[in-house]
């Protein structure tokens, strides 16, 4: 018994000092990460999409390539007009952040995505999706920032809803420009768990900052 | 453990002593030789790969070595798979992508048939339309009004009148279960609403001809009806009215993958007849309580069980004056009971299943006074009830073929009970049974043949319908489609004819033929519709029970949708033209019905204001003249005169609120605006000399509420539900 317990142990740990230390996959996801926050296009974003599904398809246990490839097709989404082509990544980007939450449940990062997918259906169709969606994308980011109030996009994603959503459906542009600041003031002190830990953001939060002037 | 890193280290060494590097490359392009670009090529379970450029090259260098499996995938194309052996030097590889399975390229079975639906890509219409209609005031049957090839003038009798057809050849399914009595109680003369909440329902399927063998009994169209899955979370709602108040309440247990409601809803039409003065006396002011309960449960293998029941209590007099100078009175006290239970799911991955029972009964109990000649007051009890079970086993082929076998059993049951002509009672065992393909001879092409095999213990007969639809695409947004089919149909009011010549006659028969054009461009749709339909074995009454009557009914029909030319405006326009003459019933000769008009047409129009938060929505309807009957004519000039057209503009607006964490819409909504005159028909005096008119209770109705709900936002679909 006391073995068997050993062993489990053994290879708990040593797993787990595997999926920290293993310098390939550190190192091809620091490579795959550089420049992510200046694409601006499709182009750009499927060849990183791309390079983050061929290193979620060998490290099955990784829940940021998944993550990532979720997060690529949420930028596709916004830069595509071809409305057959958007409902393919919303639903891409749903398959490969279930897959992320499964690896790594009740994780802030997470859930912002799923808030900023959800949206994406609304986009889609706002007549059809907007009673299902709309809910849904409020509560996902409500949790996300429960799991981490420190969360800078998570408070970019509230201060976007707040700003793109029309005001009969509640959104407020005055409120949205004042998250989307606090976001700005989040992003200066936020330090990423890792060197591959979600760090995107503060390019997309100036961009709309600017729009909001 | 020294051995796993013995292995470790050798693993090890071996690559580096072997290492040898192969170039992997190639180009990708579709079917019509284009180049893919950012197709993701890679070497499975390594890092190795790319991303294919704007010729569609690629190439990428990797240390693998051996046997091993390259995958190419791109977003919309089917995945490829290749196996290379690795041996350095290089690989090429020039791989074609194959288009993914896409809803919006497939043609679909579109002739005679109108769907609202969420989850197809393609439809004509979505569920909120069938409730965001201003002249349908939240009835779904309101709502079909507007669609071409139905008339819009019938406002005196229950029922969809579907290109030349009577009210009761278009019957209701419910998650493929017959409804019987799918409207409230009325009384003579004016027509009642649908009983059940467009809410309950994800999907609608009116078709207006040439249905699937999966249906019968409607010599004109079927409207298939299919209740919501499992809603997303826990709501309440409040409604109140000036014809009523409405509560609701639906649990959901997400990990038990269970929900569970139900609604209770109260009408009364007194204090709003005080207001609003009606033209017949009513002695008894419509009033009806309502209970629904429903249950939805996910079960194993991606099936989903339902149960939806409901009861409604309702009563209704009035007194209306005759031509003959005398009073007539009648009034209807009604109860009726519908349950449904369904199960669906997959079995083995290849078959989907939809299983289902179903019980409903309505009772009537009426007053009814003709103090006039011969005809003296009679008390009736009228009752009717349906059993029925049905299940349907469908086997894909596969992304789009597919086979359908099922059966269904009703058993129907029919009591009358009269002081002045006694009591009578008939029962019914109805199996049937069909089978029917879905055949994708090409993404393009699509072939659906089925066919129906029906028995009657009452009738004593059977039949067997066949049913053919075609459907051929021409371009990305257009596709011409052909059905044919035989429906049949028992006589209505079997009962009562039974009771007077006891005697039953067979099958009713029509036959079409359709041809329909459509075109849907991202938010534009046309559609043109051709049709003739013939009409054999129609029951006469003038003598004996005959199934000798005969009729056609032919037309063109055009819808035309846009939501795109006027920013923030969606509206449509339905013209029907209908030519239609039948012999039945106590008709003399061929004659246009009397609940058929010639030209049909219909605009709908919806806006929404976001600075005021207010919707808008208007329809206008027009139908010329509808035949009635005049006893002054001769057999020759039987049913040629016609009612004056018919005009009906109704308005509505919603405006949103949000009161602390509730969802408010204050909703007004306005029927016959402009006061039009609508008259429906004559009612003559048994020597001919006077008559009166039949038109609606009153020339404009008017309605006022407040909905409120919580939990989630219904405040769209309240907007609609009017």
């Amino acid at each position: 018994m006391k073995n068997t317990l050993f062993l489990c142990v053994l290879l708990i740990s040593g797993f787990a000092a595997h999926a920290q230390t293993n310098p390939k996959y550190i190192q091809t996801m620091e490579k795959t990460l550089q420049g992510l926050d200046s694409i601006i296009t499709v182009e750009g974003w499927q060849t990183k999409s791309n390079a983050f599904e061929r290193i979620g398809q060998k490290e099955t246990k990784e829940w940021l390539p998944q993550y990532y490839v979720a997060l690529c097709q949420v930028r596709i989404f916004n830069l595509e007009k071809d409305a057959a082509k958007q409902e393919a990544l919303c639903t891409k980007a749903d398959q490969f952040l279930a897959r992320a939450d499964s690896l790594n449940p009740n994780n802030s990062e997470i859930y912002v995505l799923r808030s900023m997918a959800a949206s994406m259906h609304i986009r889609l169709n706002p007549m059809v999706n907007g009673q299902k969606y709309g809910p849904m994308a409020s509560m996902l980011l409500e949790k996300s920032m429960q799991l981490d109030p420190s969360n800078p996009r998570a408070e970019m994603q509230k201060g976007m809803t707040l700003y793109f959503t029309p005001a009969q459906w509640g959104g407020d542009p005055v409120k949205g420009k004042e998250s989307l600041l606090k976001a700005k003031a989040m992003f200066a002190t936020f330090k990423p768990a890792s060197s591959i830990h979600p760090n995107w953001g503060l390019a997309m939060n100036e961009a709309i900052l600017g729009m909001a002037k | 453990m020294k051995h796993l890193l013995l292995l470790a280290f050798s693993c090890c060494i071996s690559n580096c002593l072997f290492a040898q590097t192969t170039l992997v490359k190639g180009q990708i392009t579709d079917k019509s030789k284009e180049p893919v670009v950012g197709a993701n090529i890679l070497l499975r379970d390594t890092y190795d790969g790319a991303t294919s450029d704007a010729t569609g090259k690629f190439q990428f260098k990797t240390d693998e070595t051996g046997p091993q499996v390259l995958q190419i995938t791109y977003l919309g194309f089917d995945t490829v798979i290749i196996k290379v052996d690795l041996k350095g030097d290089s690989v090429v590889v020039n791989p074609v992508l194959k288009e993914g399975f896409n809803e919006l390229k497939m043609v679909v079975i579109s002739a005679g048939s109108f769907e609202a639906s969420d989850e197809k890509k393609v439809t004509i219409l979505k569920p909120l339309d069938i409730v965001t209609t201003a002249s349908a005031g939240g009835d779904t049957y309101g709502a079909l009004r507007t669609l071409p090839g139905t008339q819009v003038s019938s406002g005196d009798q229950n029922g969809l009148f579907v290109r030349g057809g009577s009210g009761s050849e278009a019957p209701t399914m419910i998650d493929g279960l017959l409804v019987r009595n799918p409207f409230f109680a009325s009384t003579p003369d004016f027509a009642a609403r649908g009983r059940f909440n467009p809410f309950l329902f994800k999907g609608t399927v009116f078709s207006t001809g040439g249905y699937s063998a999966q249906y019968g009994q409607g010599m004109s169209s079927v409207l298939v009806l299919e209740t919501q899955d499992l809603p997303d979370r826990s709501t309440g709602s409040i409604s109140i009215s000036s014809v009523g108040l409405g509560y609701g309440q639906q649990k959901l247990w997400k990990s038990k993958g269970l929900a569970i409601g139900g609604n209770i809803n109260y009408t009364n039409l007194a204090p709003y007849f005080l207001l609003v003065k009606q033209v017949p006396n009513f002695t008894r002011k419509p009033e009806f309580i309502g209970n629904e309960l429903f249950m939805r449960k996910k079960t194993r293998g991606n099936g989903m069980l339902k149960f939806y029941g409901y009861y409604n209590h309702g009563i209704v007099g009035l007194n209306t004056n005759t031509a003959d100078g005398g009073n007539f009175g009648f009034k209807v006290k009604n109860d009726n009971l519908y349950t449904n239970l369904t199960w669906s799911g997959l079995l083995r991955d290849k078959w989907k299943i939809n299983l289902g029972t179903s019980y409903s009964k309505d009772w009537n109990k009426i007053e009814s006074s003709y103090n006039v000649g011969f005809l003296s007051a009679d008390s009736f009890r009228i009752s009717n009830s349906l059993t029925q079970i049905r299940g349907v086993a469908t086997r894909f082929f596969g992304r789009m073929t597919s086979v359908r076998v099922g059966g269904e059993y009703q058993y129907l049951t029919d009591e009358y009970k009269s002081q002045v002509f006694g009591e009578s009672s008939i029962r019914d065992h109805y199996p049937a049974a069909f089978v029917e393909t879905d055949l994708y001879i090409t993404t393009q092409l699509v072939a659906r043949l089925g066919v129906r095999a029906e028995h009657s213990s009452l009738l004593q007969k059977s039949n067997a319908a066949p049913r053919v639809s075609l459907a051929y695409k021409l371009g990305p947004g257009d596709q011409i489609s052909f059905a044919w089919g035989h429906f049949y149909q028992k006589g209505d009011s079997l009962l009562r004819w039974q009771s007077q010549f006891q005697q039953i006659p067979g099958f009713q028969r029509a036959e079409h033929f359709i041809l329909n054009y459509q075109y849907i461009l991202k938010d534009r749709i046309f559609r043109v519709e051709g049709f003739y339909k013939k009409y054999q074995d129609l029951i006469t009454t003038r003598q004996q029970l005959r199934n000798d009557g005969t009729g056609y009914a032919k037309g063109v029909e055009f819808f035309f949708r846009d939501k795109r030319t006027f920013s923030g405006v969606d509206y449509w326009i339905s013209y029907s033209w209908l030519d239609t003459k039948r012999r039945y019933e106590w008709y003399p000769s061929e004659a246009q019905p009397t609940f058929a008009a010639n030209h049909v047409a219909t605009l709908v129009l919806k806006k929404f204001f976001p600075k005021i938060k207010t919707g808008a929505g208007l329809t206008y309807n027009y139908a010329t003249g509808r035949p009635y009957f005049n006893p002054n004519r001769s057999e020759t000039g039987f049913l040629s005169d016609r009612t004056p057209a018919y005009h009906n503009l109704s308005v509505n607006f919603n405006y949103l609120a949000t009161i602390k964490k509730s969802f408010v819409v204050f909703v007004l909504g306005v029927q016959n605006v402009l006061g039009q005159t609508q008259v429906f028909g004559y009612r003559y005096s048994a020597d001919g000399a006077n008559r009166t008119t039949i038109t609606p209770a009153a020339k404009r109705f008017v309605f006022i509420g407040a909905f409120a709900s919580w939990g989630v936002d219904r405040r769209q679909e309240v907007i609609d539900n009017q």
